[in-house]
């Protein structure tokens, strides 16, 4: 053996030992880099022609379990998702206040009853009057303040989205480079483990925020695929897309280099991004959906019972809300009896009955017949919504003329008069009077259409108004006209909450669609078998029920119909899409309440007074039991994310829904506190194949140094051995 | 899990975790005890949310009726004095008359009914909470317009002696009863005030001044039964009265009973067990010195204390 090939084995040791020192350097420099694998170097001893000839580093390796890997990626998903649905979740249930507190949201109900139940022990104090309507106001201020947080949340899933779409992007961009370089390292010969180091915390990072894929890439590196098998790393770049300026902006698409937009054939499964679709599509909508329904049922049930009492002194003017119905459509399918009494207001005759108007919407029993009577007195007028000469209107405006049987003129003057605009009716007292609208006492005999009763149906005496349609069982058939212009077109589309195309549906208002149930035909030709479209026979107007699997939402992409009568939408008028949430905002105490309380109903009209008879009393406080009461009466509630339809009381109503919120995000917690466990375990496992061990590393480190200082020594040695030579010459 | 090799920052990271879900633990505990409550909000009582806030509400509603029945008991205490003094006053009304027919004189006879009309008229007119008691929903008119015998004797139709209207003051007395608490002053008094009205009337035409005639002591005769009647109708108003304060006495007491019940009940599924929290919170600090001593035995289990020193 040569001393030259001594000093070349010595040299791959030195080397060897060098790669080997760097390896180690590296590993406990990034001892603490999460995602970090840690690097082995390969040796083996080098054969000349069967001698040994020192040794080589073959190749710098990453101790990478690819299955470790796939489970701790799968476990991250879930983490990400069920962590952001716990965020989100934990922040909606913190509009509502403390459950154990009366300040909560869902004990707003009871200071109402307790003031009006006071209010009415004493119904001329201004003082408790007030208080009583501070309670009202305090209701719908905080239903506006939770829901129009609701949104905000709502809102920053889209931008949560958009940012963790852009952030996928960029991580898919630079995988996609670091696999170009890492199958070039590996063609060369090159060391890729940096890269491949990088790469691989990429996609830990990628597999929290979207559901992938991993397979190990033909030249090195990975190939990433989405759930339904598209690829997303390749030749051909592919980034998703979501909120540019096209109609399909609320969905999550595919673009590649050389094509269009695609959608994803199946949607998301887990991570952020799954889990921002889900709040966004499905959770939060189903929450706003039944703080909505709440909201517009506690407006409902107060304005059940202010209608159903009385103002005394009895106001001028009664004008009702906006309807989105023509009158006779309105009228047709009234039932029972209704009163209209005009009272004097002030003087010694303050509350006495001047003229009472006893409607009948079926005298004969028959709704097929549609005419009514209204007497006066002994007189008796009949009226048929439908005709045009002796609709409700002008009959009612000659039953309040001083004489009822002789035509209007300079000697009949009018005691009073009603009108009917833009979908609002109104009923005018005429001089130093006030009207009531009141109901016989027997329920059986009582007005009704769609279970409210005339006063209450028209908004005559509402205590709370909102700002747009918020009722939405209107009573309207399916053999009634719809009521909206003809061109006005309607784009609805069907979301599941998995960011991938599900349906869209348009709806054209054209001259042939007359009637209600031909729009609920067409929707459902449209719609599929993804949920249907109904109008329930006894309390009427549009309904979209989902279909059970998938469930999905319904979202409005545009409307542009137009309620001939009211101008608005048809989404809004049937309460479809996220209107019905949107309702929580619009309630506020009726303005000219707000501004004098003593327009607050808190007596009762006598229903058996004759004219000439006492009324309306101010002292009477009968009315105001009657709302304190609002709460306990059973009433019909609609379907609101997963509470079904059902019939119960507000306060009931109002414990269920806690409870429903209660629970849901405590689930969201638990869920989220398993899954973090489970990717615990899998990123333990991972670790301990993959992670650093500092004391295995200064093991490692001794042994190539001491490697290291035993081939200097050779080397040394061969020098000395060189040195002896020299000198001999 | 058996694991053969272990990764040192995970070893550190699994420790700084532990010591930090001991650390959550310890404040939640900490704030169990310090403010006595399981949870502040509807994720912390999940599933029974629902029924706090259904136990809420019907203790709310106690509570108000608790107040609502509070103040009907010092309405019907008020009612009751008046009522027993109108009795009281009726009865006297029947000694005056019976005195006359006995002594045969009338010297004070009408002078001492018109007192105790005026009396009489006076205390149906009382008010209670700025609220005429007697006067149905007309609160702000008192009931009797008449305040003497000649103004009664010379008012034609019962409305100008009587201004209230027929609205009794009804109230709640449980979610599903309701009382007629209000007595108007036309039913509790008119017969009363018509037999001292038919008094005064014959006065007008045969004072009683002071002999007896005849006629005027068969008519007083008369009289002594019907006064009996009104003073036993009274009597009985003041008995009705009696009855409905025992009923919102038992009501204000059931109601207490049942604000006080569903105190407590709330207090089981809101208030933390304190002794439980204490030794959750007592537990919670051990766990946080364990996980500090684990992270610190960590630290000095390295080859690096040994092999540095080299």
């Amino acid at each position: 053996m040569s001393l030259t090939s001594m000093l070349q084995i010595a040299t791959s040791g030195l080397q060897t030992a060098q790669a080997g020192i760097r390896t180690v350097s590296d590993n406990v420099a990034n001892v603490n880099t999460p995602g970090y694998v840690r690097k082995v170097v390969d040796q083996e001893a080098v054969v000349i022609s069967g001698a040994g000839f020192g040794v080589a580093a073959t190749q710098i390796r990453r101790v990478a379990d690819m299955y470790l890997q796939r489970a701790t990626v799968n476990a991250a998903g879930e983490v990400g998702r069920s962590s952001v649905v716990a965020e989100f979740m934990d922040r909606a249930q913190a509009l509502f206040g403390d459950p154990s507190e009366p300040s909560s949201f869902f004990s707003r109900l009871n200071p109402i009853a307790d003031a009006f139940s006071i209010a009415g022990k004493s119904a001329t104090s201004d003082l408790y009057r007030s208080s009583a309507l501070i309670e009202v106001t305090r209701l719908f201020d905080d239903a506006r303040v939770i829901s129009s947080q609701l949104r905000d949340l709502s809102q920053q899933t889209k931008t949560r989205i958009d940012s963790t779409v852009t952030r996928v992007n960029s991580l898919l961009d630079d995988i996609n480079k670091l696999n170009v370089e890492i199958s070039r390292a590996g063609i060369t010969g090159r060391d890729a483990t940096g890269a491949e180091n990088a790469q691989s915390q990429m996609i830990d990072e990628l597999s929290t925020l979207i559901d992938v894929r991993i397979q190990p890439g033909k030249l090195g590196g990975v190939a990433l695929a989405a759930t339904d098998g598209t690829p997303l790393t390749g030749v051909n770049r592919a980034r998703f897309l979501f909120g540019d300026d096209t109609p399909d902006s609320g969905r999550l698409r595919l673009q590649y280099d050389d094509g269009p937009p695609v959608s994803l054939s199946e949607g998301l499964v887990g991570g952020q991004l799954k889990a921002l679709f889900e709040l966004k599509d499905l959770i939060l909508p189903a929450l706003s959906d039944q703080v909505g329904e709440f909201t517009a049922q506690a407006a409902d049930a107060l304005n059940r019972a202010h209608n159903a009492s009385a103002t005394a002194p009895a106001p001028n003017e009664l004008t009702g809300r906006r309807l989105s119905m023509a009158l006779p459509d309105a009228l047709d399918g009234f039932k029972g009896q209704t009163t209209i009494g005009l009272t004097t207001v002030g003087g010694a005759n303050d509350g006495r009955l001047e003229r009472r108007v006893d409607i009948n919407f079926d005298p004969d029993s028959n709704p097929a017949t549609k005419t009514g009577t209204m007497t006066v007195g002994g007189t008796v007028l009949t009226f048929d919504p439908h005709s045009s000469t002796a609709d409700f209107l002008s009959v009612l405006n000659q039953a309040l003329l001083t004489d009822p049987t002789a035509p209007a003129g300079a000697g009949n003057p009018p005691l009073g008069q009603a009108s009917f605009t833009g979908g609002v009716l109104k009923i005018t007292a005429a001089g130093a009077r006030g009207v009531t609208v009141a109901e016989p006492p027997e329920p059986a005999l009582q007005s009704d259409r769609a279970g409210r009763s005339f006063s209450h149906y028209f908004g005559l005496n509402d205590l709370v108004r909102a700002n747009g349609p918020t009722i939405y069982d209107s009573g309207a058939r399916a053999d009634q006209p719809h009521g909206f212009a003809v061109g006005g077109e309607l784009s609805l589309r069907l979301n599941d909450g998995a960011g991938a195309r599900f349906r869209d549906i348009t709806l054209v208002i054209e001259p042939g669609d007359v009637t209600l149930g031909q729009l609920r035909d067409k929707l459902n030709a449209a719609a599929g078998i993804n949920g249907a479209f109904s109008i329930d026979p006894t309390y009427g107007g549009l309904r979209f029920t989902s279909a059970a699997q998938p469930q999905v939402n319904l979202e409005i992409v545009r409307d542009t119909t137009a309620h001939t009568v009211s101008s608005e939408p048809l989404t809004r008028v049937h309460g479809l899409g996220a209107f019905r949430g949107f309702r929580a905002d619009l309630f506020q105490v009726r303005p000219d309440i707000a501004a004098q309380s003593s327009k607050l109903s808190l007596a009762q009209f006598e229903y058996g007074a004759r004219v000439g008879d006492r009324a309306l009393s101010r002292g009477d406080g009968r009315g105001a039991f009657t709302i304190a009461k609002a709460n306990e009466i059973d009433i019909r509630f609609e379907r609101a994310g997963d509470i079904s339809d059902t019939r119960m009381t507000l306060s009931n109503y109002a414990a269920q829904l806690g409870g429903v919120i209660g629970r849901r995000s405590q689930q969201a917690q638990e869920r989220m506190v398993s899954a973090e466990t489970i990717a615990n375990e899998a990123v333990s496992r991972r670790s301990s194949v993959e992670g650093v061990n500092i004391d295995e590393e200064l093991i490692q480190l001794t042994i190539y140094q001491q490697s290291y200082n035993a081939s200097a020594r050779l080397i040394a040695a061969a020098k000395e051995m060189f040195d002896v030579l020299a000198n001999l010459i | 899990m058996t694991l053969t090799r272990i990764s040192t920052a995970f070893s550190f990271r699994s420790a700084g975790a532990d010591l930090m879900r001991a650390q959550a633990r310890q404040v939640e505990a900490q704030s169990n005890v310090s403010n006595g409550k399981r949870a502040s909000d509807l994720r912390g009582f999940g599933r029974s949310s629902e029924t706090l806030i259904a136990a809420r509400t019907v203790q709310a509603r106690a509570k108000s009726f608790v107040d609502q029945h509070t103040l009907l008991a010092s309405e019907l205490s008020a009612q009751n004095q008046a009522l027993t003094r109108v009795s009281e006053l009726a009865n006297q009304a029947k000694q005056l008359v019976i005195g006359a027919i006995s002594s045969n004189r009338a010297d004070t006879l009408m002078d001492g009914l018109n007192s105790l009309f005026s009396q009489a008229a006076d205390t149906l007119n009382w008010k209670h909470e700025g609220r005429f008691l007697f006067s149905g929903s007309q609160t702000s008119t008192p009931p009797v317009a008449v305040s003497n015998l000649a103004d009664l004797a010379a008012a034609v139709t019962p409305d100008d002696v009587f201004q209230n209207d027929a609205v009794r003051t009804t109230s709640r007395l449980n979610e599903s009863s309701t009382v007629t608490t209000g007595f108007l002053a036309s039913s509790v008094a008119s017969e009363f005030f018509d037999l001292l009205k038919g008094i005064q009337d014959v006065h007008a035409v045969t004072p009683f001044t002071d002999e007896l005639t005849p006629a005027q002591q068969t008519f007083l005769n008369s009289q002594l039964g019907p006064l009996t009647k009104a003073f036993e109708g009274l009597l009985g108003k003041a008995a009705e009265n009696g009855l409905l304060q025992q009923r919102v006495d038992d009501a204000l007491q059931s109601q207490s009973r049942r604000a006080d019940m569903l105190t407590s009940f709330i207090g089981e599924i809101a208030d933390v067990d304190v002794a439980e929290a204490y030794t959750r919170m007592t537990q919670a600090q051990l766990a946080v010195q364990a996980s500090a001593k684990a992270l610190q035995t960590l630290q000095n289990s390295t080859l690096l204390n040994v092999l540095g020193n080299r």
